[in-house]
């Protein structure tokens, strides 16, 4: 087979992209065309590796003059030269930090530096730079500036940004983000003085979510486990707090979690979901040796099997006797496994 | 001295009620009456009331800025372990700051602490931090902050001649490794050699103060240990679920027992603990010892290290499990292990705030015989002091 025509027609379609992509960048950095149609060049562009490129870009993401949205795009188009490049990671660390800088330059900066924090060979001598500027920022008016330089030093359990949301949850007038939102970044840290002021937004919750999310973080603090359960049995209570306090207790205190999935497995009145979930555990992570003397229990979930509406149910149950089943081969017979 | 300064430094009690604010100001009152630092050592075991109930980061805070306090003050040897523990294993760049700080308040310059400043080097220069002492919980925007690597390197400086040992590798991380630093690292790095340089005077290691091992204590009576209740009867659940009373595992033979626990986020500790845990146990074998000794981890957080966890936690740091050989928590009454045993931790609610590498070497009566404390343990030492007490016929009970 001559394979050299098809050859001939590859070479002309990447000629043909190449060309594409220098019509692009021509139209890009034209500072005559309007705004949309350098947009479109810079898309048409694909990637700016060139040296010669990113020194345009460069410039134009230097220019306060030019538009914010293409400074912006620039910025996020030479993402990976900034990773490699010390003195465009100081460009992006100073865009960040000023606050007279336009909001979406600022978030593009903050986007290429969570990337580039990635290439820790070239970015972990910037690490103080970068953080100094993501505890300024977090003080930003821009909702989602603020809250996206609290989410990556809450990640890394930073001890300024922790200390303000404390503040915040204690005094509402000095809230960075909502409630639920401050419990979730405190909840990356188990070290965190924030299981007091959980347990009580769990008692007295300023917003459902904030006491779903409470409840869920509480699965790390020992000391909430009866707390987490008198959740689980109050059948006043949210299905998906409820659902949350089961998760957390499951992982929190095992042997207390299965009693009460057993009861909630058999209560013919409780939510479907609440059922599947308990189920589950009890196939995943029970003694399945002492469930399986529990005929009762088995009685039920087959008539579940059978009858339930809930396809979650009916799928849960049936793993649950999938695995009993086993069990009962393997007690017969040691060497069935 | 001003009358509320005074108030300020009269002994009182410092306890989990104290503001942090109020403890800062002491700290910043110390400073500027240096012969009352002892009080600031006062402040940095980690079970004292006063780190109760704080978080983590609150506990980093106070203890570093009390360290870094030392450099106005003047280093006293009884702080000198708590400076190279954070030296030898922190991860934290505000407290490593500190340490390194606090050893410019030594009387005079050694060049014992360079091995520390080096592994400092090692710990922090994927963490390092912005921060500051000048001002006790800092509002940011911070300018003129500074960085743990900045303070060890300025410390190398302070050394002088004594640091002359360290130029080499200096050299080596100014040239071979020099894209591992910022700029203004560098600086540092390239002013802590011209200063070791031009520095005339000539190093003298035999002259220094500082202890051989800060770490080990040989326990010749029990007296300190033995108050509070007897903890023979205390519940300890294994990685199995088997349980079974204290005295009944650590009697009739020499134990070796380390504590830790699964959360710890310090990969410098417990999980190197337990690690090295594995090793000693393979030593062990290999002095064909097995049978004589017993080794044991025991966990700070008895209420979510459940058996599956400590299991996992010990299969994944190559540790055996056996008879003798057993990871636990303590089913009742952890209050009297760390009585007993007088434990480096502090909690917040149930959870470790904070809490220092200790390792014991028990008799056959389950009595401390040996410590290692705060800094790394030898492997061969531990087991050389466990072969001791065999030797000394204390290894039949």
């Amino acid at each position: 087979m001559d394979i050299s025509e098809d050859r001939k027609q590859f070479a002309e379609q990447l000629e043909r992209a190449a060309e594409e992509q220098r019509e692009g960048y021509r139209v890009f950095s034209d500072k005559s065309k309007p705004v949309h149609e350098r947009l479109m060049g810079l898309k048409r562009a694909a990637a700016l590796t060139d040296e010669d490129e990113v020194t345009e870009a460069v410039d134009i993401i230097r220019d306060r003059e030019d538009d914010a949205d293409l400074r912006a795009t620039t910025l996020l188009y030479i993402a990976i030269e900034v990773s490699q490049n010390r003195d465009l990671i100081d460009l992006a660390i100073g865009l960040l930090r000023d606050s007279t800088e336009p909001a979406v330059v600022r978030l593009a900066a903050l986007r290429v530096l969570q990337t580039s924090s990635f290439r820790a060979a070239t970015f972990n001598p910037k690490r103080p730079e970068y953080l100094a500027a993501l505890r300024t920022v977090i003080d930003e008016p821009n909702a989602s500036l603020r809250q996206q330089a609290l989410e990556i030093l809450a990640q890394a359990k930073d001890e300024y940004a922790q200390r303000r949301l404390l503040e915040g949850l204690e005094d509402s007038s000095k809230a960075l983000v909502p409630p639920e939102k401050a419990v979730q970044l405190l909840g990356y840290d188990v070290h965190a003085e924030h299981y007091p002021i959980l347990r009580d937004m769990v008692q007295n919750p300023p917003s459902p979510e904030a006491k779903r999310e409470a409840v869920r973080l509480l699965a790390s603090d020992p000391t909430s486990k009866d707390l987490l359960a008198d959740i689980l049995k109050d059948k006043d209570e949210r299905r998906e707090v409820r659902n949350a306090s089961a998760s957390a207790l499951q992982s929190l205190a095992p042997i207390e979690f299965e009693e009460q999935a057993k009861q909630i497995v058999l209560d013919d009145n409780e939510y479907d979901d609440l059922r599947a979930t308990a189920m589950n555990a009890l196939t995943l992570f029970a003694d399945q040796e002492a469930l399986s003397q529990d005929t009762e229990l088995t009685r039920r979930v087959e008539r579940l099997k059978d009858a339930s509406p809930s396809r979650a149910v009916t799928r849960t149950a049936d793993r649950f006797l999938r695995k009993q089943r086993k069990q009962r081969n393997r007690t017969i017979d040691p060497q069935s496994e | 001295m001003r009358v509320s300064e005074r108030d300020m430094l009269a002994s009182r009690p410092l306890d989990k009620y104290t503001p942090e604010e109020t403890i800062a100001e002491l700290v910043d009152a110390v400073g500027r009456s240096p012969e009352r630092r002892d009080l600031l050592v006062q402040m940095l075991p980690e079970r004292i009331s006063l780190y109760e109930g704080r978080s983590a980061n609150a506990t980093i805070r106070m203890r570093g800025y009390i360290l870094a306090a030392f450099e106005q003050t003047g280093l006293p040897e009884a702080a000198l372990p708590y400076v190279f523990e954070e030296l030898e294993n922190g991860r934290d760049a505000y407290l490593v700051a500190g340490a390194a700080k606090a050893l410019r308040g030594l009387d005079t310059p050694t060049s014992r602490v360079v091995p520390f400043l080096f592994k400092a080097v090692e710990n922090i220069r994927y963490v390092d931090d912005a921060l500051t002492f000048e001002r006790y919980k800092p509002r940011w925007p911070i300018t003129n902050y500074t960085t743990a690597l900045t303070e060890i390197f300025r410390t190398f400086g302070w050394l002088g001649a004594q640091a002359k040992s360290a130029l080499p590798d200096l050299e080596a991380l100014r040239e071979e490794r020099r894209d591992e630093f910022s700029r203004p690292i560098r600086a540092e790095i390239e002013y802590a050699i011209d200063r070791i340089r031009s520095d005339g005077r000539v190093a003298h290691a035999c002259c220094s103060a500082l202890p051989a091992n800060p770490g080990l204590a040989v326990h010749s009576l029990q007296k300190e240990h033995c108050k509070g209740a007897s903890i023979s009867d205390i519940e300890l659940e294994d990685q199995g679920g088997n349980t079974l009373t204290y005295e009944t595992f650590f009697s009739r033979k020499p134990s070796i027992v380390v504590f830790f626990y699964t959360r710890c986020d310090n990969p410098n500790k417990c999980s190197l603990t337990v690690t090295k845990l594995a090793k000693l146990q393979k030593a062990i074998g290999e002095e064909q010892l097995e049978g004589l000794l017993r080794t044991a981890a025991i966990t700070y957080d008895p209420e979510y290290d459940l058996p599956p966890r400590l299991k996992a936690y010990g299969e994944n740091r190559g540790v055996t499990f056996s008879d003798d050989n057993r990871m636990f928590r303590a089913r009742t009454e952890f209050r009297g292990l760390q009585e007993h045993f007088q434990l480096g931790v502090n909690f917040t609610g149930s959870t470790v705030n904070r809490h220092r590498i200790e390792l014991f070497v028990l008799d056959s009566r389950g009595e401390i015989a040996v410590t290692f404390t705060r800094l790394q343990w030898d492997i061969q030492e531990v087991l050389n002091q466990a072969k001791a007490l065999l030797s000394h016929g204390q290894g039949v009970g």
